[in-house]
């Protein structure tokens, strides 16, 4: 088990939070946004960290789920899990229509592509005001119930998100160490040893792409009941950008790392208050920074330097 | 095994592989030799997938395998290295051969992530091949180092244990001694026979004589993408046609 030790270190710290702060606000908002940007994240790394893609469009799964559940609750009085299907649904059809034909382009234009995706299901969400009721957002999106709770307290939410991002994290692990993670991996290394090596590349990153979608709009669809509104701004170029800055911070291709960048973001802006009128040019300037200074990623970067240490360590004492 | 019948590719103006035809007899050492530019990585490129032929036919154990996808022609059971070596840099060096059990394993992202008990007992199933094909080709020290960290002429053998773990019934070897010294190329001659000893028939295209003339049953001599001669090693050496190609017509 020790494979999965950071995993359950993770899960005490999560379950020991709320009694150490009890009613705190940093735990109890901040930090089911900072687990909402973890889960986002650790999808996102699914299919540019392991598999050596990127996407600058996933925000717009983030809205589709979103705005599935918002639309056909506040709209048409459906149940809000049957909402969440129709978006999970919405979402693998939309993967699947585009995964083919965008998944072929490398690199620059690939990134062109998502970045072009996500435009368009912005502008959609913005312009079809009749449905999503435009710039404006929809409010007044029911609570949704999970069996006998009705999930409209922070601290549930909490505790929902908790568990849907230990889920996350955990197939990601597990994810790393079999056959179609190793898979994504060769990808990532050479594709065209990959495919000599008997891998369907196109099926493999098209399926990744779709199960990166699938969990981030089923967070959507859950973000948007946890919020009971909402408008196309969270939805937009440049929150598919923070979620890349994430996984880029912490380290592309590791979990932790992935992780750790998406809870750094998302505290920052609460203990720099001037981060508020500089975010973009913040982002701009982490996103560069790491590029050029630690292109592993942070978490990457402070694990090997401490594994190593460690290592050094235990040789010295064998002597 | 392999019959290659009027194989033609071109890049633009130029003609890398014209109408060449010849058969790969199963359990042989085959090499394919020739200047530099004379068509041989294209060649197997063809035969890869990875390139799809102008003209011509590919076939494998009699079907026909001509511009299938690479990884439809890797699960008829051909693999390969490449000269310019194509190794997964960002894994270790036991994962990067584990990656050539792909095809002979079938868990999907599901069973994966949810690690269901099959998955535990493919992934034992998998590292013991890893390390078999790592032992093979001498490398079974290294299987936790990141590959990145090996020599180079480490990484020639990780790519011919990679391609081993895929279990091929033809192995395909791009250059597998250049840029090694002299005992590393020896013993890399007694890897490609032990292979062939097992049972796994070899398509060997390599610029060291020594090393083709010493194990091959069949040489094939091309030239400017067409066929010189074809034989046995005597047979080809004294070959004037491919004396005069390689020395020159003086």
């Amino acid at each position: 088990m020790r494979r999965l030790s950071g995993f359950f270190g993770l899960a005490a710290v999560l379950a020991a939070l709320p009694f150490l702060f009890p009613d705190n606000y940093y735990v109890t908002v901040v930090g089911t946004t900072a687990m909402i940007h973890v889960i986002l994240a650790v999808a996102l790394n699914l299919f540019m960290g392991y598999a050596g893609q990127i996407s600058l469009g996933h925000a717009a799964f983030f809205g589709i789920g979103a705005y599935a559940s918002a639309v056909l609750t506040t709209r048409y009085g459906l149940n809000p899990w049957l909402a969440l299907g129709a978006g999970l649904v919405a979402t693998y059809l939309v993967s699947l229509a585009i995964s083919r034909p965008i998944l072929r382009l490398k690199g620059h234009y690939l990134a062109m592509a998502t970045l072009g995706f996500g435009i368009i299901v912005h502008i959609f969400l913005v312009q079809a005001d009749t449905v999503t009721g435009g710039p404006d957002g929809l409010s007044g999106i029911p609570p949704m119930s999970l069996g006998p709770v009705v999930l409209d307290t922070d601290m549930e939410w909490y505790w929902t998100m908790g568990g849907l991002m230990l889920a996350t994290i955990l197939f990601s692990l597990n994810l790393s160490v079999s056959r179609m993670g190793r898979a994504l991996f060769a990808i990532h290394g050479s594709e065209v040893a990959a495919q000599t090596m008997g891998i369907d590349t196109p099926k493999v990153k098209s399926q990744v792409f779709i199960i990166s979608a699938l969990i981030t709009s089923l967070t959507g669809s859950l973000f948007a009941h946890q919020q009971s509104f909402v408008s196309p701004d969270s939805f937009g170029f440049f929150f598919s950008v923070e979620l890349v800055t994430m996984v880029v911070l912490g380290g592309m291709g590791s979990t932790f790392g992935a992780v750790v960048g998406a809870v750094l973001l998302s505290f920052l802006p609460e203990f720099l208050t001037v981060f508020e009128d500089y975010e973009v040019m913040i982002y701009g300037a982490i996103l560069m920074s790491i590029m050029i200074f630690l292109p592993s990623g942070l978490f990457v970067a402070v694990a090997g330097f401490a594994s190593r240490r460690l290592a050094a360590g235990r040789e010295r004492r064998r002597c | 095994m392999l019959r290659v019948t009027g194989l033609s590719k071109g890049f633009g103006g130029v003609q890398a592989i014209s109408d060449l035809s010849f058969e790969v007899r199963e359990g042989e050492i085959f090499s394919v030799i020739g200047p530099n530019g004379a068509g041989k990585t294209t060649l197997f490129n063809m035969i890869t997938g990875l390139y799809v032929p102008d003209r011509g036919k590919i076939l494998f154990e009699e079907s026909d395998i001509t511009a299938l996808p690479p990884y439809e022609i890797a699960a008829r059971g051909i693999a390969r290295t490449f000269q310019n070596l194509q190794i997964f840099l960002n894994m270790t060096t036991l994962e990067n051969v584990m990656v050539g059990c792909h095809l002979r394993t079938s868990s999907g992202f599901i069973a994966g992530a949810l690690r269901l008990p099959k998955v535990a007992r493919e992934e034992r199933k998998v590292r013991e091949w890893a390390r078999e094909a790592l032992e093979r080709c001498g490398l079974a020290d290294q299987a936790d180092a990141t590959a990145d960290s090996l020599p180079y002429g480490m990484m020639k053998r990780l790519e011919i244990a990679r391609a081993l773990a895929s279990a091929p019934r033809l192995l395909l070897l791009d250059e597998p001694a250049a840029g090694l010294n002299d005992s590393e190329t020896a013993e890399m001659a007694e890897l490609i026979k032990g292979i062939c000893e097992s049972g796994v028939t070899v398509l060997l295209v390599e610029h060291n004589m020594g090393l083709v003339m010493g194990i091959s049953h069949q040489v094939l001599v091309l030239n400017y993408g067409e066929l010189l001669a074809k034989g046995s090693p005597e047979d080809v050496q004294n070959d004037p046609k491919v004396i005069a190609a390689y020395l020159g017509n003086g």
